[in-house]
């Protein structure tokens, strides 16, 4: 027979206070969007097909004769809904990503992703900040929203213009700031760990940070400019990263492409290929109307309101 | 020799850097946006004591270090050699004075210290948490000062110094915590 658990080894982990916090935040969020009229779906967690991002890992569950996913963003599934409707949605619901674990990484968390039609990525910029504006109302003073150019942010807080930069100027940056880097990093992985680890640690603690037209390799889902530059954005509050945007992609043979770009990259770094979503191609091909999306982390802003340091300190039972 | 991936790093682990062993001090996960993951990780050269920053990829594997760490009685020294002993083979090994550095200060003979070796040679060696150590010089004891929160220091009978209290007499027994160095009470002979 297994040994019982410790007496106590039942119960939850969050507070009273962290429980309540995260019933009130998710009427909250609800509340703005009905003011929005804004619709709540609901998508499949169990998917058959998953996303083809090199740097995301689905986790599999058996389903009879089959292998099938969790999902780890729902947006696939309401881009479909998207290209049917043509209308406002938003869903509040649990992801789940593979390997993420911790201080800000839960492998399964709370996102909440919305998508406005016929909104460009700069209006949806201001939504997110008025969202988040009323969520952290009389619980955080925020100082003045600051907008930036990817270019730009790089430029005031690492001494360098990225798209100019060099091998050079990534890796004095990182000297500079203390980080050695185990192998040889490609110029992406140098963008993507001093933005991380060296800008966002410079923002004032009080300040939502926008920062928005990003390198094309960087496009994921995002429509890329006449300047080739990906029509992403991302908010940090303070020096915590918590929503990532685009202006959706609609062209199905660009989206295709690069769901195979990702392949090759998956195979490269020893991962294995993911089946790419024929659906969420075709949906494309019917026709996705213009708009802007973005998926918000849940459980980070609510470790803000309460001021607690770790992800799973804001999770009634977070895993072992 | 194993290797570890970054998913299996934790405090402790011992790992080959550039042909030096290592162990984990700190392990942060952390992942830009829809980026690459990384792992920012503290480690201490078990060589030299440096303390290094080091920055890996998630999934990267990295070898692990040929080191164990053995339980072994410490037998004496002669100045030059420290020597250990190994309880259940008998064997003997011998770390010179650098290698049991710090250390030495808390041994007399008889503890049970945890010896690294690295390819069967001492690397390093830690004391007992706890030893219990003779005063064999310090100022008299002021008597009945228990609550000023006064020290004074002491020199053990290994002739390491350490503060203690003002009421704590020459010639007493006192356990010490060998992390940090301090006194943490008298023993009762």
């Amino acid at each position: 027979m297994n040994k019982l658990p410790k007496h106590s080894d039942w119960k939850p982990l969050v507070s009273q206070q962290g429980l309540e916090a995260r019933a009130f935040l998710n009427a909250q969020i609800r509340k703005f969007f009905a003011a929005r009229n804004v619709l709540e779906v609901e998508t499949p967690i169990i998917n058959f097909f998953t996303v083809t991002d090199p740097h995301i890992d689905s986790i599999s569950v058996n389903k009879v004769k089959h292998v099938a996913f969790l999902h780890t963003s729902p947006e696939y599934a309401m881009k479909r809904l998207l290209a049917d409707f043509k209308r406002d949605i938003y869903q509040l619901c649990k992801v789940f990503r593979a390997a993420e674990v911790g201080k800000y990484h839960h492998p399964e968390f709370t996102m909440l992703e919305w998508y406005r039609v016929g909104w460009s990525y700069q209006d949806l910029i201001h939504e997110v900040d008025e969202l988040i504006a009323s969520l952290l109302q009389n619980k955080i003073n925020l100082s003045q929203t600051k907008i930036f150019t990817y270019q730009d942010i790089f430029i005031d807080y690492c001494g360098f213009d990225p798209w100019q930069a060099k091998q050079l100027d990534y890796s004095h940056a990182c000297d500079r700031a203390g980080i050695s880097p185990s192998t040889k990093l490609s110029n992406q992985e140098y963008q993507e760990l001093l933005l991380d680890q060296v800008i966002a640690q410079q923002l004032p603690k009080d300040r939502l940070t926008f920062i928005y037209d990003y390198p094309a390799q960087q496009a994921a889902l995002a429509k890329l400019n006449s300047a080739g530059m990906a029509e992403r954005f991302e908010l940090y509050l303070g020096n915590i990263e918590l929503a990532n945007g685009f202006q959706e992609l609609t062209n199905a043979q660009e989206q295709l492409a690069r769901f195979e770009a990702d392949n090759q990259m998956r195979q490269k770094s020893g991962k294995e290929k993911v089946v790419i979503d024929k659906k969420f191609i075709a949906a494309l091909k019917a026709g996705l109307p213009y708009s802007a999306g973005v998926a918000l982390g849940v459980d980070r802003l609510l470790m803000l309101i309460l001021g607690i340091a770790e992800i799973r300190d804001v999770l009634v039972f977070p895993h072992g | 020799m194993a290797s570890y991936n970054t998913n299996e790093f934790r405090a402790g682990l011992k790992l080959n850097l550039d042909g030096d062993p290592y162990a984990i001090i700190e392990n942060e996960f952390v992942k830009p946006g829809k980026g690459q993951a990384f792992n920012r990780v503290k480690l201490r050269n078990l060589k030299t004591g440096r303390v290094v920053d080091r920055t890996f990829k998630s999934g990267e594997s990295v070898e692990g270090a040929d080191v164990l760490d053995i339980d072994m009685q410490y037998l004496y020294n002669d100045g030059d050699q420290w020597h250990f002993m190994e309880p259940n083979s008998y064997e003997q090994y011998a770390a010179s004075k650098a290698t049991v550095g710090d250390a030495a200060q808390w041994l007399k003979g008889q503890e049970t210290c945890c010896v690294t070796l690295l390819d069967g040679e001492p690397l390093g060696v830690t004391a007992p948490n706890f030893v219990e150590l003779q005063i064999t010089q310090t100022d008299p004891g002021v008597r009945g000062d228990t609550a000023t929160g006064g020290t004074k220091p002491a020199t053990l009978e290994t002739g390491a110094i350490v503060k203690v209290p003002l009421f704590i007499e020459q010639g007493e027994v006192l356990r010490i915590d060998t992390r940090t160095a301090e006194y943490v009470s008298r023993v009762k002979e």
